[in-house]
């Protein structure tokens, strides 16, 4: 065949390793035949993965669900009936009329994790038809327990945006990679980290377990499962003690000077000391203790402002004592010296000691970190905002912390999501097992009896799969969910429908690990009767009555996200896009955080937390008291003193391994053939005690369930722990899976699921445990 | 001194295992099911992914490996057919329509697994070719091996492997350029290649 019968399209792979690599598609005879790296206008962003080479096999599944489904037989029997889209669509539409009819509009739920992060048929597809039903939708409850933490220091909230991008990592001196196994999961990361290295940036890598980017590191800190607020803590005392602080960024970026009133634990402000309320809370200065004038006075009025001391300050009606942010921050972090934390942590004091000066004195600095997920993630991400704070490691190149960085910025979201506002009531993933119980939310009724799971596979992703079957699935009348190939989701659904493969449709992608926005063509047909996610909420609107919100074709609906000034400044226009592919929205090497002004009130770093609140707002209070300033909480479950770890006494980790993405990819054939089994890492120590050989056949188990599949001895593993691949489908293990033993447990800050949070036991499966797998 | 001599180089302080190389060897050249032609091991581990030592005191490392395309290759003096021939730019060559299929090459090869043999009608996941349009059809009864993309480098185009390194590990061009981007890397980094003392002289050198 010659090359000219060869027609290559520019697509995105558009999963959420945060990558979005730039694919060129070739096709032959109307069939994808491979995926080939794309360029980028600029080459070092040039990126592509053993899973973005696999997608032809991918598209080509045998398995790929072909036609809508209905269930005839019990759920998860898989007993199928095949039928009409017509009929699909009427069955959907008559449920959920009747639904919102007799239980109310919030009755229908809609939810949808990260199965593509392209803009139109991706994680956020349905949240416009959500919106304009009126109905709920479920937020996904992931990788936001640090996230949290360090966006309340920098105001980013319920964003990721807090790093720099991540190319600009080769400007550091210093890089702690901090719980993120990067070789592993952002393999287009590394590079930077070499390129610092090579020109003389000391690498250190923080995690338990030995990994290929430990391998490589200058140095690597094994710490004990969990205790991570407390390094970072003990790390800033110090910092603190030794006096390696910023003292200049301190008065000037951060709330360091500022007052916190003793009776309320808020910043004291100007109206306090008059008692007259301000027009605007915006315009309501912050006091602080003038050195020269040995008085507080309105911040922009004082040249030199103490950074420590407590103070009596007169008001027109009473005397306000007040102690500054730093002096808090100093009191608080003093119990957590090297010494204790290095109890907690299980490492020799003299490292803490050293880790701290390194951060604090060759920088720039940054820390690369991944999600914590443990319950005290919230302190560990503080922590590291208050390192940040008292460092002036953010906003400069080669400084830098926290999550992904800017995207999005350039995209108007809200003209998409809510053409009539925001109606749909958003319910934390983790917190929806509770509104099923109650049928209330915020105190109000809130029956939910459908479910439309998207883009998305919960059973095999999110935490405890038996109460996600056993509990939520049952408390619901009707689960639709949409997907590419048959999952642990799918099987339990009452109907299933099929969807297109992402170069089957038009979408637009952007970053954030690259500067880029780009257009993802349609290089395909969809397969057998699959559907654009966009399309199948087209119909259904149109059921609804909805229609004319979605009067609109792929390519009107990606104008509407990019027809505005910013996107028309950076040239980013649906022609760019079509004529050029890819346009560039941001900096090369772009630094966040460049002038110093935050997204917090203060336009500061509020490592003080003048008025802590949940990540999402659920109706329940917490208390503030413990939350203004990080205190080390140990995880809720995997920690040594815990009851349940006499029983139990392993810490019990879902990795995240090159071959899978979350669980997608998990039934490519040349992935299997390199990777054709989940196994279990287990210390060659502990698997001494347990009589457990490489290869055995095992059953991990807690009071939550178990999983069998063999094991594997391996000295990178840490003793005291055990590591489960994340991704696998229950058909792929021996019997049970991985999921089965994770926590639901709520964290009412952060509303996060803590899939490293859990503790359980290794032993050798026997034969009569193998019954338990015919119960399922 | 022949004009050209192409050579492979992989950045062991680089490599972190990937296999993404090796992926993208499996689809651009259509390989088979269960074929390899290009395997990334754990050096010194004894399974992937696993480190030598002891905890904490470990040490990881992986190691590619392909036909090294020796500069004297048992393979071709075994093979009784001249199916495996060296041609002059260094490239250790299999003829699928003159092989036996006797395997002499894959037992003078001193390397482990560079080579598969095809014992059956190869078999393929999808029923179309994938991959790069030009690649040979592979044969039953015939022994199959990295090419380093002969037919790439006819286009100008770098071997799939090289070409997708994430980390940027590998590298390939002409050994007898001395102003190739592999001869300043041979000339001023350390290198080991395998089995020196079997006296091949590969053309894939490793950077240490």
């Amino acid at each position: 065949m010659s090359d000219s019968e060869e027609k290559i399209y520019s697509c995105m792979c558009s999963g959420n390793c945060q990558s979005r690599c730039r694919l060129h598609v070739h096709v032959r005879n109307g069939k994808a035949v491979k995926t080939q790296m794309a360029p980028f206008p600029d080459s070092r962003y040039n990126r592509v993965c053993l899973r973005g080479l696999s997608h032809v096999q991918r598209i080509y599944d045998p398995d790929r669900l072909k036609y809508p489904m209905k269930r005839i037989g019990e759920r998860g029997e898989g007993k199928w009936e095949r039928i009409s889209w017509d009929e699909a669509i009427d069955l959907i539409c008559t449920r959920f009329k009747s639904y919102q009819q007799e239980f109310g509009k919030q009755s229908i739920a809609f939810s949808g994790v990260s199965g593509s992060e392209a803009y139109i048929h991706g994680a956020y597809s349905s949240y416009r038809l959500a919106n304009v039903m009126h109905a709920t939708q479920t937020e996904h409850s992931l990788d936001m327990s640090d996230t949290h933490g360090l966006g309340r220091v920098l105001g980013t909230g319920n964003t990721w945006n807090q790093s720099n991008d991540r190319a600009d990592l080769v400007n550091a001196k210093t890089i702690l990679i901090w719980a993120a196994n990067i070789t592993d999961s952002h393999p287009h990361d590394w590079r930077f980290v070499l390129e610092a290295q090579q020109k003389g940036a000391k690498i250190v890598v923080i995690d338990p377990r030995f990994t290929a980017c430990a391998a490589r590191a200058d140095q690597w800190i094994s710490l004990r499962p969990g205790s991570d607020p407390a390094l970072a803590m003990a790390m800033a005392q110090v910092i603190l003690s030794e006096k390696l602080y910023d003292t200049n960024y301190l008065l000037a970026h951060t709330v360091a000077p500022f007052l916190v009133r003793e009776d309320t634990g808020r910043f004291l402000r100007h109206s306090d000391l008059t008692g007259v309320k301000p027009e605007k809370k915006s315009r309501d200065p912050y006091i602080v203790w003038d050195n020269q004038t040995g008085c507080g006075s309105m911040l922009d009025q004082v040249e030199n402002p103490a950074l420590e001391g407590s103070f009596n300050i007169p008001g027109e009606t009473t005397e306000f004592k007040v102690t500054t942010a730093f002096s808090l921050l100093k009191k608080s972090m003093s119990v957590y010296t090297p010494e204790y934390a290095g109890k907690l942590c299980e490492i020799e004091p003299h490292i803490i000691q050293d880790l701290a000066r390194l951060y604090a004195a060759n920088t720039p600095a940054s820390i690369y970190n991944g999600f914590i997920q443990y319950d005290n993630g919230v302190q560990t991400g503080h922590a590291w905002g208050i390192l940040a704070s008292l460092t002036g490691n953010i906003g400069k190149p080669g400084a830098s912390v926290g999550h992904i960085g800017r995207v999005g910025h350039d995209v108007n979201f809200a003209k998409l999501f809510f053409p009539e506002g925001k109606k749909s009531t958003t319910i934390p993933w983790v917190y929806l097992k509770h509104v099923l119980k109650t049928g209330q939310f915020y105190n109000k009724a809130h029956p939910i009896k459908a479910l439309f799971i998207y883009a998305s596979n919960v059973v095999c992703n999110a935490t405890n799969q038996n109460e996600i079957l056993n509990t939520i699935f049952p408390a619901l009348d009707f689960i639709v969910a949409a997907d590419i190939v048959p999952t642990d989701t799918t099987k339990y659904a009452d109907l299933v429908l099929p969807v297109c493969h992402w170069f089957e449709m038009l979408d637009i992608v952007q970053g954030p690990f690259h500067p880029y926005t780009a257009i993802s063509e349609k290089a395909l047909e969809p397969a057998y009767e699959s559907k654009s996610d966009m399309d199948i909420y087209r119909m259904i609107a149109k059921g609804m009555g909805l229609g004319q919100f979605f009067d609109y074709t792929d390519e009107e609906f990606i104008d509407m996200l990019i027809d505005n000034d910013v996107a028309r400044k950076e040239g980013l226009t649906l022609d760019a896009l079509k004529e050029k592919k890819v346009v560039q929205t941001l900096p090369t090497c772009w630094v966040n955080w460049e002038n110093n002004i935050f997204w917090t009130r203060s336009k500061r770093l509020e490592f003080y937390v003048e008025d802590p609140r949940p990540r999402l707002d659920c109706g329940i209070e917490i208390d503030k008291s413990r939350e203004h300033l990080p205190v080390f909480e140990p995880p809720i479950e995997a920690w040594p003193d815990h009851p349940l770890a006499k029983k139990y006494p392993l810490v019990y980790h879902t990795v995240r391994q090159r071959w899978r993405l979350h669980s997608q990819w998990f039934g490519t054939p040349w992935l299997r053939e390199l990777d054709p089994e989940p196994l279990v890492s287990i210390s060659p120590k502990d698997a001494k005690k347990r009589g457990i050989k490489d290869g055995d056949v095992v059953e991990v188990f807690n009071d939550r369930g178990h999983v069998v599949l063999k094991a594997r001895l391996s000295q990178a593993q840490r003793p005291g722990m055990v590591s489960v691949p994340k991704g696998w489908q229950r058909h792929q293990f021996i019997a049970g899976s991985y999921q089965e033993l994770t926590t639901d447990h709520v964290n009412t800050t952060s509303y996060n699921q803590c899939f490293y949070d859990v503790l359980c036991q290794v032993r050798k499966f026997k034969t009569d445990s193998r019954d338990r797998k015919k119960n399922g | 001194m022949a004009d050209k001599r192409y050579g492979m180089l992989v950045d062991m302080q680089r490599c972190i295992g990937c296999h993404t190389c090796a992926i993208a060897c499996k689809q651009g050249n259509n390989l088979p099911n269960d074929v390899w032609w290009n395997r990334v091991l754990t050096f010194g581990g004894p399974a992937m992914d696993t480190p030598h030592g002891s905890f904490p005191n470990l040490e990881m490392k992986y190691l590619t490996l392909n036909c090294q395309h020796c500069e004297d290759p048992p393979c071709v003096a075994a093979c009784p057919a001249q199916a495996t021939y060296k041609r002059e730019d260094g490239i250790v060559m299999q003829d699928y329509e003159i092989c036996l299929g006797c395997r002499m090459c894959i037992m003078a090869c001193p390397y482990t697994q560079v080579r598969s043999y095809n014992e059956k009608n190869p078999e393929y996941y999808l029923d179309f070719q994938v991959g790069d349009a030009w690649v040979e059809k592979q044969q039953k009864g015939t022994v199959t091996k990295c090419t380093f993309c002969h037919n790439r480098l006819d286009k100008g185009l770098q071997p799939n492997c090289v070409e997708v390194c994430p980390v940027r590990a590998r590298y390939f061009g002409d050994l007898e350029d001395k102003n190739s981007e592999v001869s300043i890397l041979l000339a001023t980094r350390k290198y080991t290649r395998l089995l020196e003392n079997k006296g091949t002289g590969p053309s894939v050198f490793y950077l240490i």
